[in-house]
């Protein structure tokens, strides 16, 4: 049985989506890396490279990255530590999905 | 007055399936019947059995061949080349007798099945019954059951075991005019694989019900007969049609739903069995037939994904593409993995396999997907109040 989330929870991964699809734009292996996590530990150690890559991102260019939903997702995996992969499942279909958007919006 | 003739059912998908279609046949033919495991019918007259015959070589002519545009604008008749009902061209067992012989068989089987026995009887190897063959049609190919190994005990890799089977003239009839039905299928030009659906049910009523709403929302079409039609820029008419089974099934259901039935009115059917045929390229001849079994672990979920975005395929998966990130050029065999993956995921209740369409391989990602769609199948599917 899958894990069935909150409104907000769900919001969460949503911006993080977000966030982490604007990283992978200019740092398409900081995405790679998050699909190839395999424990909790590792996914919250991954987040924290890309928190990072998100604040100097945001320092080089004009549009400031946001890293709060990412601090709130490593609370969230805190909190569903047994089933950290459904939540790396979600976050990767936004991430991917607002990569896309960012690359192909003109179409 | 003669009495009742009944045939009776067979518990095998195929046959079970066949049998309904006569059953259809013969409804058509204004013959009273009673569904009642298998079926049971009155005799039938001549002119019946002449209507009979003649409505099934009408649909031979219609569902075995499609229009063949050539490249200089030309049309013309073609045949479905990867069914195996055909040898070197022509039409094989009952298919391929004459109008007279049809009829013939077509009598005995319906009117004057002999019974009892004598040493020159054989057993049929399917309903256990003694027959004689008297129409030369009881040798087993594909063409009666599509599962059955060849004959040529050194290329089926079948040893040891009895690889010729025989078929009483029932069986062989039965099994030879199941590929008329409308049986929703689909075909993938690409690897040659075509995919044709059966609903799983024991109860032959139910199953006559179910193929009933099939077959009033399948179409005619050259590569598969669930499909959506569209207009082009040009003002030209396509088609769009699903390239695997899993697809298949929910376009299938989509075609329900658009003529007005709901999941519920075919019973949450969810046991479904997925005939695949593949073909090999120069001939376009049958290389093998495989069978899977398709359950929906979650069938009320599944209507509830079509009740908040109403079309899944072809609104969601079909309108996707796989894009390189590099080149920017579209790559049509990972686009086709990720449609399969993203419905298999929504059909069998599996997210993790519809996350897997979304993960970026070979430097390539998957896009076209409407954001409104997306957002409302997430919440649906993994959020607790499904609220967007």
């Amino acid at each position: 049985m899958m894990v069935q989330f909150e409104h907000e929870e769900m919001e969460t991964m949503r911006k993080s989506g977000q966030v982490i699809g604007k990283i992978a734009d200019r740092y398409i292996s900081d995405l790679y890396q998050l699909d190839r996590t395999r424990s909790a530990e590792e996914l919250i150690k991954q987040l924290k490279n890309l928190s990072l890559r998100a604040i100097s991102l945001g320092k080089r260019s004009d549009e400031s990255v946001y890293t709060e939903p990412l601090a709130n997702l490593m609370d969230l995996i805190n909190k569903y530590k047994d089933n950290h992969d459904e939540i790396k499942d979600i976050i990767i279909v936004y991430s991917t999905f607002y990569l896309g958007a960012i690359r192909y919006s003109n179409r | 007055m003669a009495s009742k003739i009944t045939i009776s059912q067979y518990y095998d998908w195929w046959f079970d399936n066949a049998l309904e279609f006569l059953g259809h046949l013969l409804e058509e033919v204004d013959v009273s019947l009673e569904w009642r495991n298998g079926i049971v019918f009155d005799p039938l007259d001549l002119d019946q059995i002449a209507q009979l015959v003649d409505n099934i070589e009408r649909l031979i002519k219609f569902k075995l061949t499609y229009q063949k545009v050539g490249k200089d604008g030309s049309h013309e008749k073609a045949n479905r080349a990867y069914l195996p009902t055909m040898h070197k061209g022509k039409y094989v067992n009952y298919l391929g007798k004459d109008t007279k012989v049809k009829q013939e068989i077509t009598n005995y089987i319906l009117n004057e099945k002999c019974e009892g026995k004598n040493s020159k009887m054989r057993i049929c190897d399917f309903c256990m019954s003694y027959y004689f063959d008297e129409f030369n049609i009881s040798q087993v190919s594909q063409t009666i059951y599509p599962v059955a190994t060849g004959s040529l005990k050194s290329q089926c890799g079948v040893r040891k075991m009895e690889t010729e089977y025989h078929a009483c003239p029932t069986c062989a009839f039965l099994g030879s005019i199941a590929w008329l039905d409308d049986n929703p299928f689909t075909c993938d030009t690409d690897n040659l694989t075509n995919y044709i659906l059966f609903p799983k049910v024991e109860d032959i009523s139910k199953l006559h019900l179910i193929k009933d709403i099939i077959r009033d929302s399948v179409k005619q079409g050259k590569n598969s007969n669930v499909m959506e039609i569209y207009k082009g820029r040009n003002g030209l008419e396509y088609e769009r049609y699903a390239k695997d089974e899993y697809s298949l099934l929910l376009s299938l259901f989509e075609q329900i739903m658009s003529i007005g039935y709901q999941i519920r009115s075919i019973g949450y059917q969810d046991e479904w069995i997925c005939l695949g045929i593949k073909g090999t390229h120069p001939t376009y001849q049958t290389r093998y037939s495989y069978l899977s079994e398709i359950k929906i672990p979650n069938v009320k979920n599944l209507e509830n994904i079509f009740r908040d975005i109403q079309k899944p395929y072809s609104n969601l998966v079909e309108k996707s593409f796989t894009k390189s990130l590099v080149t920017g050029k579209i790559n049509n065999d990972l686009g086709r993995d990720n449609k399969y993956l993203m419905s298999k995921g929504i059909v069998m209740d599996d997210f993790k396999t519809f996350a897997r369409a979304f993960r970026i391989r070979e430097n390539c990602i998957l896009t076209g997907i409407n954001k409104e769609l997306l957002y409302t199948l997430i919440s649906q599917w993994r959020c607790n109040d499904g609220a967007v």
